[in-house]
């Protein structure tokens, strides 16, 4: 047998071998290969319903005003300005759009 | 939003320190329509605005939401509170503070308007046009000043909910706090955030349900039944 014959033999019970490899690991693990289509089938309904229906509260911006991050932090700002501590309390969160 | 208001935002930053917290998650409520419709909105959801001392006690606080000039006016006095307290000492500005809950209450369960409270302290004259603050209106059923465009009927109805709120929580709300902060004496707002929701916003924190477990679970018939399983 050529040398080249035998680069071709080579190669060509590699890829039976790998094939082979495929197809027991799907025989032993047949949900691997319905795992992948069964992502590709939900997929496209989990983005409409992400479109539709929020599933979480989007952040937005808390207004206009430059708000201290802390009570204890406004306390320290309003000894150094002078100036009184307003503590805006709430359900939910201010920089959450449902709140 | 109020806060989104261009001019309560600008007086907010050069009068107070501002900062908000959130006392616990508020509900919220999704009905999907089934047709790829859905809505959103918050439930029993409610604020309070305290304004504080430095030292953390608190002078005075605002219940629930008001119109942004009816807010901005409420304030403006309680900065003012708030000026003439640093120019006592502790003894003497809780003093001042009692007695300003005092009149206040005084006033409120007299049915009266709150007066002003450069008023009862004496101060600058006012002059009548500023005393005929936009809240004192509402409350007189005259129109408030400051009225956003309306266009549609949901809007003008929404703005009268709010001018309705304010005159509320001008009357009724402000009259308990002014009651309990004349009998208690000045507090750090953790001490007073669990009595404030529960008795004058009527949303008990300490309730998972926030006072609406019998509303909400009283209508459904199969209620026990499914309890039992």
């Amino acid at each position: 047998m050529s040398r080249r014959m035998l680069y071709l033999v080579m190669a060509g019970l590699a890829c039976a071998v790998g094939l082979m490899g495929r197809l027991g690991l799907q025989a032993a693990d047949p949900s691997a290969a319905s795992d992948l289509r069964k992502r590709a089938e939900e997929n496209p309904t989990k983005l409409l319903v992400r479109g539709t229906t929020p599933a979480s509260n989007p952040a937005v911006a808390p207004g206009k005003v430059r708000w201290h991050p802390s009570f204890a932090a406004a306390q320290a700002a309003a000894v150094r300005s002078g100036k009184p501590v307003l503590l805006f309390q709430m359900m939910g969160r201010l920089d959450q759009r449902f709140c | 939003m109020l806060f989104s208001n261009e001019r309560v935002a600008t007086f907010l930053n050069s009068t107070f320190e501002p900062v908000w917290e959130s006392v616990r998650p508020v509900p919220i409520v999704r009905i999907d329509f089934g047709n790829g419709h859905a809505l959103t909105r918050t439930l029993h959801g409610n604020i309070a605005s305290y304004v504080c001392t430095a030292d953390g006690l608190v002078l005075d606080v605002l219940p629930g939401i008001y119109t942004p000039e009816g807010y901005q006016d409420a304030l403006q006095d309680l900065a003012l509170l708030a000026r003439q307290c640093q120019r006592r000492d502790s003894a003497a500005r809780a003093a001042l503070v009692r007695s300003y809950h005092e009149r206040l209450a005084v006033a409120l369960r007299n049915g009266q308007d709150s007066p002003r409270l450069s008023a009862m302290l004496a101060m600058v004259p006012v002059g009548k046009g500023r005393i005929e603050r936009p809240v004192e209106r509402v409350l007189a059923g005259k129109p408030a000043g400051e009225q956003p465009a309306v266009e549609t009927p949901e809007d003008l109805a929404r703005w009268e909910a709010l001018v309705e709120d304010t005159r509320l929580n001008e009357k009724a709300r402000r009259l308990v706090i002014h009651e309990h902060l004349a009998r208690t004496g000045l507090a750090a707002p953790s001490a007073l955030s669990r009595w404030l929701y529960r008795e004058v916003l009527h949303a008990d924190l300490d309730d998972p349900y926030l006072g609406l477990g019998k509303t909400l679970l009283a209508s459904d018939p199969f209620a026990r039944e499914q309890a039992g399983h």
